[in-house]
């Protein structure tokens, strides 16, 4: 408590204490969503020392062809621009008000009596969105590339996903309310979905009605499911849609109606 | 409704475990280096150790200390529950800090069930006078309070206060010796950050019904600390759901009277604000108790002058 009064009781003091700073910083939102995208940056910084025990670390980064590397590594850079720049540090305390104000409170006209989302919230998901075409789309020239990059990126976007919508400690140190990190929660699991479903919709586009597929999921689950019931090239999507329930399942808080359009 | 989201959390759970498994199937475990193997080994992996430091958690507050367990004690009141859980471990308190509960004692389904529900009131073992150990008898321990709402009528005794095998005089620190049963209890916590509201010249608090379960710490820290806060002026506005004649036993001079308060609505409170507007030290302390809103100001003589809004 003396902690906190001694730098409360003297306003006129120029140098904010670093701690002060971060207590301050870790309430601002855009911080906070930003923090838990370095996840995706401390993961993907555990994967290049995983997989280049011949390369250095650094080579690894420069790998310009790997997209979905770039997009996590783009999350963390967000927070290094917050840490490291004054300039943000500085706008971001100015603009406090008018993010909190304009962005961060007001809820949605055609959301209101849907769910408790915030604008904050949308424009998170549309973010979240864009940048996952960006990733999926760049350097892809043909359709097996894109059904290789969706599929990669749905996969890169279950890594957060994997923490649960339950609060957990590092989510906790990262300064994220609940609240905030079910929405990213739903929002991550959303585009993981949407990306899922092109992967497969492209991937039957692709090959067409493979009744013979061996090394796809199909396979594996039509030797267990009886046949007549779910054939082989619908298993697939059969399967992704599975997973769109789940998240759909938290429908005491997001109705199902949010997704439709969506979907 | 709750039930409803139950039901739903599992089947998401269960689900997922087929989608990951189900992927990692599609793309062949042969080639453990490739990326999306990877991606998904390690997506399971942190899903393994997240669960591992929930569980740790739990199990950390669990533990006996000095012969002393965790357990919940359960006081029925209008509109909600208080739950006193009596820690074992020791438990740093602060506004703003929410904590996950559940109830193992009430059947085997309940342990898979935990719902966050914030610290509405504490009681520290430093803080309590009457230091225990002269006697040989270990002080009080730190107690965490929760409001838990219920939506069932009044009277009807549900699952937390049957009658049963554990109802038994047992004294909650905050509201005396009155009748409460007592059940085992998981809490997993605490989470939550703190808002640095002492900075701040004027607070103005609002809250609805239960809501005030997350304003309680924010007032008592705030008037714990109203010599060293920047705080001069502050005002709570607190709605409450009540039938006016209900409540207004709490007009005026709030009352004090055990069976007077235990049929009103938004009691479980009282006897909180009570003990805080005591400790108030400003000039001014205004209270204003209507049926549905309750406004409790202090201000500070110095800055009334200056204010340009009165209660």
């Amino acid at each position: 408590m003396t902690r906190m009064t001694k730098y409360h009781k003297s306003p006129q003091r120029v140098v904010v204490s670093l701690r002060c700073f971060f207590r301050r910083l870790g309430s601002f939102a855009p911080f906070q969503a930003s923090m838990h995208s370095t996840l995706y940056l401390v993961h993907q910084a555990a994967l290049i020392a995983l997989r280049s025990h011949h390369l250095s670390l650094t080579s690894s980064i420069m790998d310009f062809m790997n997209i979905p590397r770039w997009y996590a590594v783009t999350f963390g850079a967000i927070v290094v621009a917050f840490i490291i720049c004054p300039a943000v540090r500085y706008l971001s305390r100015v603009s406090m008000y008018y993010f909190l104000r304009y962005l961060y409170y007001p809820r949605p006209k055609f959301l209101r009596d849907k769910s408790d989302a915030t604008r904050f919230d949308v424009v998170l998901f549309i973010l979240l969105l864009v940048v996952n075409i960006i990733c999926s789309a760049v350097g892809v020239h043909n359709l097996s590339q894109a059904i290789r990059r969706t599929g990669l990126m749905t996969v890169v976007n279950i890594l957060p996903l994997a923490m649960g919508g339950h609060m957990n400690l590092l989510v906790d140190r990262c300064k994220i309310g609940l609240r905030n990190y079910q929405q990213i929660h739903r929002s991550i699991g959303r585009v993981a979905i949407l990306e899922g479903l092109a992967h497969s919709i492209i991937a039957l586009i692709n090959e067409g009605l493979n009744w013979h597929s061996t090394s796809s999921i199909a396979a594996i689950v039509v030797r267990k499911l009886p046949r007549p019931i779910i054939g082989p090239p619908l298993t697939d999507s059969f399967l992704v849609s599975i997973g769109c329930i789940g998240p759909l399942c938290n429908a005491t808080y997001i109705p199902c109606v949010l997704y439709a359009p969506l979907l | 409704m709750r039930r409803f989201y139950e039901v739903f959390n599992k089947l998401h759970l269960l689900l997922v475990i087929v989608l990951v498994s189900a992927s990692v199937i599609h793309v062949g475990l042969h080639n453990p280096r490739r990326d999306p193997v990877l991606y998904l080994l390690v997506a399971v992996g942190i899903w393994i150790l997240t669960r591992i430091a929930r569980l740790a958690t739990i199990l950390f507050h669990s533990l006996r200390r000095r012969g002393r367990a965790t357990e919940a004690s359960v006081i029925s009141m209008p509109g909600a529950f208080l739950v006193c859980v009596k820690l074992s471990q020791p438990w740093d308190f602060r506004p703003g800090q929410y904590a996950y509960l559940s109830f193992p004692g009430l059947n085997m389904y309940e342990v898979f069930q935990s719902h966050p529900f914030f610290i509405a009131w504490w009681h520290r073992s430093k803080d309590s006078t009457n230091d225990g150990d002269e006697l040989g008898k270990p002080g009080p321990p730190d107690t965490a309070v929760f409001i838990i709402q219920r939506n069932d009528p009044t009277n009807s005794s549900t699952e937390l206060t049957k009658p049963g095998v554990q109802l038994r005089e047992e004294p909650c620190l905050c509201y005396g010796s009155r009748s409460s049963s007592k059940t085992k209890v998981l809490i997993e916590g605490p989470y939550g950050t703190t808002l640095n509201i002492g900075s701040y010249g004027t607070v103005v608090m609002f809250a609805t019904g239960i809501g005030i379960a997350a304003q309680m710490p924010y007032i008592k820290q705030l008037l714990k600390d109203q010599d060293t806060v920047q705080t001069r002026r502050a005002a709570l506005y607190w709605e409450i759901e009540a039938e006016s004649k209900r409540f207004s036993v709490l007009g005026g001079r709030v009352s004090t009277d055990e069976e007077n308060v235990r049929s009103v609505d938004g009691a479980w409170v009282h006897r909180w604000m009570n003990e805080l507007l005591k400790t108030v030290k400003r000039k001014k302390v205004g209270r204003i108790l209507s049926p549905i809103l309750v406004v409790l100001t202090w201000l500070d003589a110095g800055y009334s002058d200056l204010c340009p809004w009165r209660i």
